[in-house]
């Protein structure tokens, strides 16, 4: 990736604009690949405005691109607030109770546990005679007449949405389907969500709480983007309009008012796009994704240049039984909290400063010592030099609330326990690389780590050697990383659908029937998005287990022409058990799902390859004095300016590489180099 | 390069820096959950990956908990005692690395011979220095049914394997995989999780080498025991804001499973300083059916209750232990002697959790929850496929109930019982994917105990078979509630198990074993809601109204239990309300002491 001067004489091709908690990001790329960035202030109360105004900012001419690729967190928002519309729920006699029971279970050693409120009151969910079996076959007709007064029922309420999620309804979706028709009868106003077109699964509650989601959030999302689209057109924007999806693919503005909940932590997993594509580039296939932003730690898994897609995510304690990108997230940011407990121990995190107050020394009312407080007193950021100088940083009351609260508890100096407080985050976040890595049976000598995210370059070093990864690489402007993985991102539609049989030559050829079915479906949404018939791209998977397991493996399932494709089927599925679990079983094996992936390639930046510049001396920056380590005292680290940094350029640890929104650790006995795109690269 | 390595390689004093301490404590909890994965993601019983009915840990060589990733929190704690007793019979015959041993006695491992204990020891340069360990109810392994609820000895338990070896020097004992085999009715299932469980135990062993060659043995060991020290500082601190004394209250289980007798427990806490003692005199003889609970399995309940009532956020390890002491008569349902059964020892420990917290209610007001009504229970069924009779399928419903109400909320709905916290229901649809079954109503059963907060509510099921086979429950508290707490009531009725409703045959069942059930049976189990906290007269109106709007509460009930007056369009009627209210109050001046006296909540 790579920033250069506005060029007046290329057209912008394609942007990508990411609005995060605190900042809205923008990338533009132009017609030779050339990108430009910019960042505004988020604008909560009408985002849409602030996609305005950072492309003002930017100077960007909304006529000449003919993509836009928006990131929008408003779907996670209005839930995280409770903000969605009131939304009713029609489902299957003596199952309304289906979204308050849930899975029945709570956190280990409490006393006492607060469930989640449901989305959908009691009193708004409607049971009506109906009955399908696991295979499909109506037990029960449809009561027609007991739909038509719960909807008008709901019509008196004037719920806005109207989910309906039947059982086994992914194995008949008639009775779904005809409620459908009986709402937009009677109360043609009602945004309908049916469970089966939101997910073909099994598992009643992840489905209903799904379908749920998806009817509570559509109604905002559709006001939201009508709006921007609008704005936009005023403004002469006249190209194809993309919203990422958590699936890290694309989707059209239309197809997300009917699929609000892909939204939802779309963010991260543009940022894994990013790195996945991002190391493909390189040359690096196994990569891990580490980014540390101000309350979280996201990492995630790329093998062979394919981030792993899961079927079922928790968001708020709340199922969302759709494809998304593994991310293992846990509480660790630059805002995260430590304190001494009674017992003399010192914790750091889960809990956060956030954004507001943040940590004591952005002097917005913070008043617990955090990671990023920790950070400065330990002389990795200069307080002077914070988002390039936009914030100065107040150390003094940073290193006395250390001093106070967490050295002198624990008998330390500031140094030791600054240095402590990060230790202790650092190990935490080395226990989610090593989960996800060596916990998935992959050797951490095999993978590089992309970091990213205002704190990722800061730590990355650190965990790498943690856990044996033997390289490190910081992208250019690394806190704008997920923005530019949007414009790395494909039209997607994923299609998946319970269908549980012996895997035997007597089965497959339904098995396959299906999968024909499903394929032709995916190709159908793609051309309805504008995508070429020569840019479309199927990968088709079983989900295969051991006929007694419950978890199940994702198998690519290979041309139905294979001969022998059960043999093959079988084989494949048994290796890819004993690298996640260490043996294979002599047991009969069943498809459980059938998962169909259609891509619509787009056309994507190309790294820049940069001329060296002539030889001349490596520029110091300045010297700090920096806690790498809990040792009696602090190392002498040369700091150097990112921007004065070339290709082929080599510093030795204890070093630090400065940029306007992050810094990057370089420990002592590590060595950074800059390769031909402006990347650094520490070798561990 | 290692950050840490370098901090901590030149430090040989006894004391570690808490950074390091902090670390090492990480490094080995993070340990343990990749053995849970490892387990987790492997095993082949319903039981094992719905219901998480395992546990793994950690311990150190003089079998310290050091780290745990509780599937059922109840079992760890218990891992010490099945490690200690197995320990003489190996060294005897010699411990050497990469040996696994299994032990399933059931007065070690918790009752049930099925829940096997695997053990590896961890070698750093010819020395033990820990154990890694695990206990999982493996499948089935040869009792005189798959789920006995009826046995009058433990022999009719279970095949029992004292201390042997699985592995020899990391080679399969391939003769015991065949007898475990031979002696089980799911002979894959079960030898499966017996390899799934060395795998994990390996697993673990491994992460702890790495960890203590990082940082060096003497660290290692220094930082442990700094990590206990912590940990029952913390303990301790908690204990002494009890204000001492003798906290005793009464119970009584429903029946022990060959009679369908009242058992009476005593429990009481006696507080002395930071010191807890949990004293089981008082309670019955051992019983001829098996709810007998294994004395280390009367001690691990005790323990999670104590860090229930302490250090419930605190990861576990022993140090949280060294304050209590448990006293359990010999010969006594919380300390049977061999043979007596066990089986369902599980039901007798969780009501250790259950009365620790209710003894100590009163003197901890406001910190306390009311009572959560049910323990686990279980309906489980042996179904025979109808297409195809050499398959029988297996249909589990472990009833979810409700929690107590609190001082500040209402008690969760439909949830596991504490002690199975981590445990899942199998979904309806997953059920009748797999087995002959068709669930009719899985639903709210909105009855619990009435109080300013209100205990949550429990769950009907209704059941219909789709093919014949048998039929085995366990069931508690169909005959007797724990109290509500400070003015609250006990859950309005009992937890209740009715087969073939609606026919002649209709029965009331809570332990059986041997049922036998046909196509078209029906089955319905409705668990009780939780006890309530608090006064309900002085419930928010508002609440009520809310509860009446989503038929939680019925109208009556919002007169008559909570004296709110609800109108026809919904809203409170606030001046009949008031008035009402003031009359209710008027008629039963002493509703606390009631509800507490009833239930003999003494205070010595």
């Amino acid at each position: 990736m790579q920033r250069h001067q506005t060029n007046a004489a290329l057209a912008s091709k394609r942007f990508a604009i990411d609005i995060g908690g605190t900042f809205t990001d923008l990338v533009v790329m132009d017609d030779r690949g050339n990108l430009r960035m910019a960042k505004a202030s988020s604008t909560p109360a009408d985002p849409s405005a602030g996609v305005i105004d950072v492309a003002s900012k930017a100077h960007l001419t909304l006529f000449e691109p003919e993509f836009f690729i928006h990131g929008t967190t408003l779907g996670i928002n209005t839930l995280l607030q409770r903000k969605g519309v009131k939304t009713g729920l029609i489902t299957t006699d003596g199952f309304r109770d289906i979204l308050e029971i849930g899975r029945t279970s709570w956190p280990l050693y409490m006393l006492s546990y607060e469930k989640p409120q449901p989305l959908v009151p009691r009193y708004l969910r409607f049971q009506v005679p109906e009955r399908m079996s696991a295979k499909g076959e109506v037990l029960l007709s449809l009561d027609e007449s007991a739909v038509r007064s719960a909807v008008q029922v709901l019509k008196s309420h004037q719920v806005r949405a109207i989910a309906v999620c039947f059982l086994h309804a992914y194995a008949n979706p008639a009775h779904e389907r005809r409620v459908a028709e009986i709402i937009r009868e009677l109360y043609p106003e009602a945004r309908i969500s049916l469970s089966h077109e939101v997910t073909q699964e099994y598992r009643e509650y992840e489905r209903t709480a799904t379908t749920v989601l998806n009817a509570y959030l559509q109604p905002v999302m559709e006001e939201y983007l009508g709006k921007l689209a609008s704005h936009l057109a005023t403004n002469g924007f006249k190209g194809q309009f993309f919203i990422t999806r958590c699936d890290g693919g694309l989707m059209s503005q239309k197809a997300t008012m009917r699929r609000s909940l892909q939204t939802v932590h779309s963010g991260p997993a543009s940022g894994v796009m990013g790195a996945a594509t991002f190391g493909k580039l390189l040359g690096f296939k196994n990569v891990i994704s580490a980014d540390m932003g101000g309350t979280s730690f996201d990492a995630a898994l790329i093998v062979d240049g394919q981030p792993f897609v899961e079927s079922l995510s928790k968001i708020e304690e709340i199922p969302m039984l759709i494809p998304s990108i593994s991310v293992a997230t846990i509480g660790a940011g630059g805002g995260s909290i430590a304190r001494v407990d009674s017992g003399g121990a010192l914790q750091v995190g889960p809990e956060s400063a956030g954004a507001q107050p943040g940590p004591i020394c952005y002097g917005r009312g913070g008043t617990e010592p955090t990671f990023t407080d920790a950070a400065l007193c330990n002389k990795f950021i200069d307080p002077a030099y914070f988002l390039g100088g936009e914030i100065r940083l107040d150390t003094a009351t940073a290193t006395k609330a250390i001093a106070d609260k967490i050295a002198a508890p624990l008998g330390m100096n500031i140094g030791q326990a600054s240095r402590g407080i990060m230790t202790i985050l650092e190990t935490k976040m080395a226990g989610v690389l090593h989960e996800i890595c060596i916990g998935q049976g992959h050797d951490p000598r095999d993978f590089v780590i992309v970091a990213y995210g205002g704190s990722g370059p800061l730590t990355a070093a650190s965990l790498a050697d943690k856990i044996g990864i033997p390289k490190v690489i910081v992208p250019q402007a690394p806190a704008n990383f997920s923005a530019w993985g949007m414009l790395m991102l494909d039209v997607v539609h994923d299609f998946s659908k319970t269908y549980i049989t012996r895997l035997d030559d007597g089965a497959i050829s339904t098995a396959l029937e299906e999968l024909k079915k499903l394929k032709s479906e995916a190709v159908k949404a793609l051309l309805k998005e504008g995508v070429k018939q020569a840019d479309i791209g199927i990968l088709a998977y079983f989900d295969l287990r051991y006929e007694m397991q419950e978890h199940t493996v994702p198998v690519p399932v290979p041309s139905p022409s294979t001969r022998q494709l059960v043999t093959a089927l079988k084989r494949a599925f048994e290796a890819l058990h004993e690298t996640a679990y260490g043996y294979k079983l002599p047991y009969d094996v069943e498809i459980v799902n059938i998962r169909v992936r259609g891509v619509g390639s787009m056309t994507k930046p190309e790294l820049k390859r940069l001329r060296q510049r002539s030889k001349k001396k490596l520029e110091v920056k300045s010297y700090r004095n920096v806690w790498f380590t809990e040792a009696s005292a602090p190392v002498k680290a040369t700091v150097y300016e990112r921007s004065s940094l070339s290709v082929g350029d080599k510093v030795s640890g204890p070093a630090l590489v400065e940029e306007q929104t992050s810094i990057t650790v370089v420990n002592p006995g590590q060595r950074l180099s800059v390769d031909g795109y402006g990347n650094l690269i520490i070798d561990i | 390069m290692g950050t840490s390595r370098r901090a901590t390689k030149s430090r040989k004093s006894k004391k570690v820096d808490p950074i390091t301490v902090e670390v090492i404590r990480y490094s080995l909890i993070s340990a343990a959950w990749e053995m849970f994965r490892v387990f987790k993601r492997s095993t082949t019983l319903a039981l094992l990956y719905e219901m998480n009915d395992f546990a793994m840990a950690i311990y150190d060589r003089d079998l310290n908990l050091i780290a745990e990733a509780p599937g059922i929190p109840l079992f760890s704690g218990s891992l010490e005692f099945a490690i200690r007793a197995t320990l003489p019979d190996l060294l005897e015959d010699g411990i050497d690395p990469y040996d696994v041993a299994v032990n399933n006695h059931p007065y070690l491992v918790g009752g049930q011979p099925a829940d096997a204990a695997l053990m590896e020891p961890i070698f750093i340069r010819g020395n033990i220095i820990g154990y890694t360990a695990m206990r999982a109810h493996m499948g089935d392994c040869g009792a005189i049914n798959q789920y006995p609820v009826s046995t009058t000895d433990m022999y009719q338990e279970g095949t029992i394997l004292p201390a042997l070896k699985l592995y020899r020097k990391g080679v399969l004992d391939k003769g015991l995989l065949r007898t475990i085999e031979a002696n089980s009715r799911l002979p894959l299932e079960t030898g499966g999780n017996y390899l799934a469980g060395a795998a994990c135990l390996n697993a673990g062993r491994k992460r702890v080498i790495e960890i203590v060659e990082k940082y060096g043995l003497d660290v290692f060991v220094a930082a442990k025991a700094q990590i206990y020290d912590h940990a029952e500082r913390l303990t301790r601190d908690a204990i002494q804001r009890i204000p001492d004394g003798t906290y005793t209250v009464t119970d009584a289980m429903d029946g022990n499973g060959v009679a369908n007798e009242p058992v009476p427990i005593q429990l009481s806490v006696t507080i002395r300083g930071s010191d807890l003692t949990v004293d089981l005199t008082g309670t019955a003889k051992q019983q001829r059916g098996p709810i007998n609970c294994p004395y280390s399995y009367t001690v691990t309940a005790a323990r999670f209750g104590l860090k229930l009532l302490t250090v419930g956020h605190m990861p576990t390890n022993s140090g949280i232990f060294r304050p209590l002491n448990v006293v359990a008569p010999e010969g006594t349902l919380y300390n049977p002697l061999p043979p007596a059964p066990g089986w369902l020892g599980g039901w007798a420990a969780s009501r250790i959790i259950d009365l620790m917290s209710l003894a100590l209610a009163e003197t901890l007001l406001g910190k306390i929850p009311a009572p959560a009504s049910s323990v686990h229970n279980v309906v489980l069924a042996y179904i025979k496929d109808p297409q195809n009779v050499k398959k029988t399928h297996f249909v589990l419903d472990i009833g979810p109930s409700g929690l107590g109400g609190t001082a500040e909320k209402d008690g969760a709905s439909a949830v596991a019982h504490v002690m199975q916290a981590g445990s899942v229901n199998i979904p309806v649809e997953v059920h009748e994917a797999k087995a002959p079954v068709l669930i009719e109503r899985y639903e709210l059963s909105t009855t619990s105990g009435a109080g300013k907060f209100r205990g949550g509510f429990g769950v009907r099921t209704v059941m219909k078979f789709l093919g014949e086979g048998q039929l085995t429950a366990v069931i508690e508290r169909t005959k007797f509630q724990l109290p509500g707490i400070h003015g609250g009531a006990p859950a309005s009725r009992h937890c209740e198990l009715v087969i073939w409703p609606g026919t002649a045959k209709e029965t009331r069942l809570n332990k059986s074993d041997d049922t036998m059930v046909s196509a078209g049976d029906k089955v319905v189990l409705d668990t009780t809601g939780g006890a309530g906290y608090g006064d309900p007269l002085e419930r928010d109106p508002a609440l009520v109204a809310s509860d009446v709007l989503n038929e939680y509460v019925s109208i009556d009930d919002a007169r008559n239990l909570y004296g709110v007056v609800i109108n026809n369009s919904g809203e409170v009627d606030r001046d009949t309300t008031a008035r009402l209210r003031e009359d209710l109050k008027g008629r039963k001046p002493t509703a606390k002491k009631q509800s507490l006296s009833a239930f003999s909540l003494r205070r010595a």
